[in-house]
């Protein structure tokens, strides 16, 4: 081996090197999606929905969901929204109204009206597809956010018609969570900005994010915070709780 | 002058046709200009009546923000404790009526139908003194709690008819959703599109609690003693209204009806001032006519004597006796007519269904003494104006060509 192919193996070692401590933002976001997910999981909710300085509500759930395609939500109060329901199967989504006895199917420009006067949006609470499915990622950088190591990366979507056509997110580099994500319109303006905090591990390689907030940063001083109580993973779910007939029943 | 005077009220009677003829034209000029003037204000008194009954009272108290954003319906520019608001303002001399009513956008569901509309809440009870839809009502009956009173045609787009249960769906205040059944009690029938087509009325409490605004309303809408006092008790509510970060909007200052009524005044004006001028034409044609025809008589006085200026005295009085004449019948028949018609009213039909401002579909003219006054003033003036012409050309004549 001459010295001249020694420098080149070495350079060679050195960029293969760089190479492999540069993550691929595509395999990032895949635990992202993979962490997002549960088999199956029952909860708990607490929605604190403030509307302005010292105007703040607050909403009790119960919720299960099932793979990526179920969801069910139940509200406990307050009184005007008790025995409100909630049921999302695949794209659609259904709101049963306890006061006039109705099942309305959520769609059209309501699916970006926010879910019960909170700062999600019916269509947030229904994002099932991967992010990989709709997003190209590109890393932007490694840093730091409140103490925690970070891949902040950039999402860009394939199809222009989605509602938040670029996403700035923030990825744990341990739990691989969206500690925080900006979502901008295809103008670039900045809609929303959501964080999802008390990240605690609940399996072998499991996160998940006990407190979640969302800010809709066209409407000013308004904040969603989403705390997470009893949750229950991995558990056998009453396969008639996501049945659209027994929305109105139960 | 006397003599003068006396002459040319005789000379009206010499010639018996041609004076007949000259204050028919005059009567007819003057009759038709009192109705005019009638008609005009009865339509712009019926257009702003029903404007102040229907949409914005004499003085509506909102949130400042509310005006810009109006169109959006945005509950949560409110007026708060509405309540105590109410008590402070009913306490104002003047003031006949104050009641609360929220506006909100929401969808009306019947079966498989769905339609948009505006929603209002009001108080059945007191508003019977302002918007009083009692009246307005063709089917079924007022108000009744959980009920719903319906304009016609949203109705048939609906599909719905009396007893029928209807849905509302709309957002409450804080977004969240808004829902609620309502029986509907009555169909109405106001004559005013936009609001048969989209409006519906249910009682303000339950509005308030179905859209989670207890106490609040999106409007207080207030009914004086008169409308002229509108100033002066919008400088008395402010004080009262303005430290609750409230704002007053007069039915002046709302919905573009002063720029509406401006445009309808000018277009009126022009009509009436092309009338005028038709009238003071056919009035000057007639009087010269006559001076024409008494070409020799004029030669004849001229020769005895009389001044030039004498002759036009002459021509000016008599001017004056047979437009004090064509003027008065005219005004009182302009009268008689505005009478009658103003108490059967004109029926329009359906002509102003697509107008954006609220036109009821049988207009009246309103009589007021100003009117035939002024005609026959206006009839006066121009009858002697127009005889100065013809008076003055006859002054000027040489008696012995006038006399040939």
């Amino acid at each position: 081996m001459t010295g001249k192919n020694f420098v080149i193996l070495l350079l060679l070692f050195l960029l293969t090197g760089v190479a492999y401590s540069l993550a691929d933002p595509v395999e990032i976001i895949r635990e992202l999606d993979r962490q997002r997910f549960l088999t199956s999981s029952s909860f708990k909710m607490k929605m604190i929905i403030t509307y302005g300085p010292g105007d703040t509500r607050e909403k009790t759930l119960e919720g299960y969901e099932q793979g990526e395609d179920m969801f069910f939500l139940h509200f406990l109060s307050p009184a005007r929204d008790q025995g409100t329901r909630y049921l999302k199967r695949g794209k659609s989504m259904w709101l049963y109204l306890p006061k006039v006895d109705k099942v309305i199917h959520i769609k059209g420009h309501m699916l970006r009206q926010g879910m019960m006067g909170s700062d999600f949006s019916y269509e947030d609470t229904a994002e099932n597809s991967h992010l990989l499915d709709k997003y190209t990622p590109v890393l932007l950088g490694e840093e730091k956010l409140e103490g925690e190591e970070v891949y902040v990366l950039e999402l860009t979507a394939k199809n222009p018609g989605v509602t938040y056509y670029r996403r700035k997110v923030w990825v744990s580099k341990t739990s691989f969570m969206p500690l925080k994500s900006e979502l901008y319109a295809k103008s670039g303006k900045l809609l929303k900005i959501g964080t999802a905090e008390d990240i605690r591990k609940i399996g072998a390689d499991r996160y998940y994010p006990y407190r979640l907030t969302m800010k809709n940063v066209l409407k000013k001083d308004t904040l969603t915070v989403i705390e997470i109580s009893d949750l229950k993973i991995d558990r056998e779910i009453d396969p008639q709780i996501f049945e659209l007939r027994h929305l109105k029943r139960r | 002058m006397l003599l003068l005077g006396k002459l040319g009220f005789q000379n009206m009677f010499r010639h018996s046709r041609r004076t007949f003829l000259t204050a028919l034209a005059i009567l007819i000029a003057v009759g038709a200009i009192t109705y005019m003037l009638c008609h005009i204000v009865g339509i712009l008194d019926t257009v702003l009546n029903d404007y102040i009954r229907l949409q914005s009272g004499h003085i509506r108290i909102i949130n400042p923000a509310y005006r810009v954003k109006e169109r959006l319906l945005p509950l949560k520019l409110n007026v708060p404790d509405v309540t105590q608001r109410l008590k402070e303002i009913r306490q104002i001399p003047g003031i006949r009526l104050a009641v609360p009513r929220i506006r909100f956008g929401g969808l009306l569901s019947y079966g498989d139908n769905n339609q948009g509309g505006v929603g209002i809440g009001i108080l059945p009870g007191p508003e019977r003194g302002l918007l009083d839809i009692d009246k307005d009502i063709k089917a079924g009956g007022k108000l009744t709690p959980g009920g719903m009173v319906i304009g016609a045609k949203l109705a048939d787009k609906l599909g719905v008819k009396r007893g029928d249960e209807v849905t509302v769906l709309s957002q409450t205040k804080y977004h969240s959703i808004a829902a609620g059944n309502f029986k509907i009690t009555g169909i109405l029938s106001t004559g005013f599109d936009y609001i048969d087509r989209s409006t519906y009325y249910i009682n303000l409490r339950e509005a308030q609690e179905m859209l989670d605004m207890p106490d609040q309303a999106t409007e207080l809408v207030i009914k004086l003693a008169a409308r002229e006092d509108t100033e002066r008790l919008v400088r008395k509510l402010e004080p009262i209204i303005k430290p609750h970060n409230l704002i007053t909007l007069t039915w002046m200052d709302q919905g573009g009806i002063a720029q509406t009524l401006k445009t309808v005044y000018v277009s009126m004006a022009l009509i009436m001032g092309i009338v005028l001028v038709l009238a003071g034409l056919t009035i000057a044609n007639t009087m010269m006519m006559s001076v024409m025809e008494r070409t020799r008589e004029i030669g004849t006085l001229l020769a005895l004597g009389m001044r030039p200026f004498q002759v036009v005295v002459l021509f000016l009085w008599e001017g004056f006796f047979i437009g004090l004449l064509g003027s008065f019948l005219g005004a009182g028949l302009g009268s008689l007519i505005t009478l009658y018609i103003q108490k059967i009213g004109i029926h329009i039909g359906s002509a102003a269904g697509g107008m954006s401002i609220p036109i009821g579909q049988v207009l009246y003219p309103r009589f007021f003494w100003g009117a035939p006054l002024y005609s026959m003033l206006f009839g006066l003036v121009i009858t002697v104006l127009a005889s100065l012409l013809p008076a003055y050309k006859a002054s000027k004549m040489l008696p012995r060509e006038a006399m040939l």
